[in-house]
């Protein structure tokens, strides 16, 4: 598979302060990408650098094999909608759609007119008189309907409401399937798109945490709960990561696999191991700790 | 060049776009050219008015230069343009608009000069002393120049602005009005003023659009280097 986004050693710094620091990781071609962490982590600043809206202080980064930097054959292929994009406000909604039909070389105008429909968009009105939600949503549709090789959505739902939000990851999914293309997700509602993500990067502070396949994060916590002394005995020797107390009771959330023997042994002592979701990994992982650093 | 058509599209695509390069100016000058109308019927045919509201469309044309760059080049990068893209698109905007305007103020000023009679009012709004020497040729490209001087002036000012913000705009117009002030207070003192007109005084209006075409060309030289570092 080829690489779509190769980031090396990548740093943004602001006088004295390092919005990104070192970070490393690669996109491959046609899957989703969940590019998580927490706010001012650095995500958009790295969304930015890859579609040549800023200008990285050091490292390297390839778009396509190539700097993205003015390059035309690049840029041409990436679709970033953010949601801080500044739509001009004269604009009505079927301008934006005219503009991005000019722009982007696989846009599907029969599609991104279903679109519209779909998420009850009123074509003629002008920006400047968009909901927030409606605004999110003129971004999705032209995320959608660029079809661009790659399509990156940094959290493009401000102010839709759940229903609009799971036809995004519904359409989403859909489109996908038809026109496989890479996509790069950043989200805080990760539990939403933890169904659709295929590879997690997290980013927290600037820095790299973790650079994943889903399934294998998945697998790498396990939550047990039961009577506190049961459960510290059973988490001696583990990476910890959360703990909490309710009277008697505790929880702590191991990271590692579980294998069979853990498995008897947490029976043995009577304790439950539930699995730990995405969102609740991310959280935990992000929380602000001294120690917290992923192998 | 299917992105600089792209870049067209962005500065034309609404009709409130539309409006503000070509019906907006229009207005504001076909208004004052009626005030001005008016006041001419109501004052003494013999002297005749003579007004400088011909220049509201030029003044329009530097704002709208100011709005028309800040608004859409956020937008530009944001949909992976090329700045180099929206650097030679939004000029080809700005050449055609002021071309466009330019043939129109030719035609207006020779309706008033030469078919009307100042309006049978002795009105000189779009023809005037000095601006209408000259043939049709150089008066299209005295309005067209001028135009485009005002058009570059906005682009470089704007693509300063995106570049350092609105605190280096602030500090990079000190460093430049500086110097001015400084020569313009010798330029007093030791009373260069006079040979600074008689200087000028020896072109006509087209040669002195001619001077500003260098000028010009260093403000848009300086846009699209600006562009080209400037983030969103």
């Amino acid at each position: 598979m080829s690489k779509v986004v190769e980031v090396t050693r990548l740093t943004k710094a602001y006088k004295d302060v390092k919005a990104v620091d070192e970070v490393s990781f690669s996109i491959e071609e046609g899957k989703i990408y969940g590019l998580l962490g927490r706010n001012g982590a650095g995500k958009t600043t790295i969304m930015h650098i890859i579609s040549a809206q800023l200008f990285l202080t050091g490292g390297e980064v390839k778009v396509f094999g190539e700097t993205p930097f003015e390059n035309e054959q690049v840029l041409s292929q990436i679709c970033f909608i953010k949601e801080s994009q500044k739509f001009p406000e004269i604009y009505r909604v079927q301008d934006v759609m005219e503009v991005a039909a000019a722009l982007f070389p696989n846009w599907d105008r029969a599609y991104a007119a279903s679109l519209i429909k779909d998420f009850n968009l009123p074509p003629r009105r002008k920006i400047k008189k968009l909901s927030r939600g409606m605004l999110s949503s003129v971004g999705i549709i032209i995320g959608l309907a660029s079809r661009a090789p790659l399509t990156i959505f940094d959290e493009p739902y401000l102010g839709l409401d759940a229903v609009a939000r799971s036809l995004l990851y519904d359409r989403l999914l859909e489109d996908y399937t038809e026109h496989p293309r890479t996509i790069i997700l950043s989200t805080h509602l990760i539990d939403e798109v933890s169904k659709l993500l295929e590879h997690v990067i997290v980013i927290d502070q600037g820095k790299l945490l973790i650079d994943e396949e889903t399934e294998t994060l998945r697998g790498q916590a396990v939550t047990v709960v039961g009577p506190a002394l049961k459960v510290q005995e059973f988490a001696s020797g583990k990476k910890v990561i959360h703990r909490e107390a309710i009277g008697s009771l505790a929880s702590a959330t191991l990271l590692g696999n579980v294998g069979a023997f853990e498995r008897k042994q947490a029976q043995t002592l009577g304790l439950e191991l539930a699995p730990v979701s995405l969102q609740q990994l991310i959280v935990q992982l992000t929380t602000d700790k001294p120690e917290r650093k992923v192998a | 060049m299917n992105r600089f058509n792209g870049v067209l599209k962005l500065h034309t695509v609404s009709p409130d776009s539309k409006f503000g390069w070509m019906g907006l100016p229009w207005l504001i000058l076909f208004s004052s050219f009626l005030i001005n109308l008016i006041l001419s019927m109501l004052l003494n045919k013999d002297k005749g008015l003579y007004t400088g509201g011909l220049s509201s469309i030029f003044i329009y044309m530097f704002i709208a230069g100011i709005i028309g760059v800040n608004r859409t080049f956020p937008f530009a990068l944001g949909f992976s343009i090329r700045r180099t893209d929206y650097f030679l698109g939004t000029s080809v905007v700005f050449c055609l608009v002021s071309l466009l305007d330019a043939v129109l103020l030719y035609l207006l000023s020779f309706i008033e000069f030469n078919l009307t009679d100042n309006w049978g009012t002795q009105l000189h709004f779009f023809h005037l002393p000095y601006i209408s020497d000259g043939n049709a040729l150089e008066q299209v490209g005295v309005y067209f120049f001028g135009m485009l001087h005002l058009c570059f002036l906005a682009f470089v000012i704007t693509a300063l602005y995106r570049r350092v913000g609105m605190l280096g705009l602030y500090i990079a117009s000190g460093i430049i009005f500086a110097p001015f002030s400084i020569l313009t207070i010798l330029a007093t003192y030791y009373n260069w003023w006079g040979d600074i007109f008689n200087w000028l005084g020896q072109f006509s209006a087209f040669g002195i659009v001619l001077l500003l075409c260098p000028l010009t060309a260093l403000y848009a030289l300086a846009s699209y280097g600006l562009l080209r570092k400037a983030t969103v």
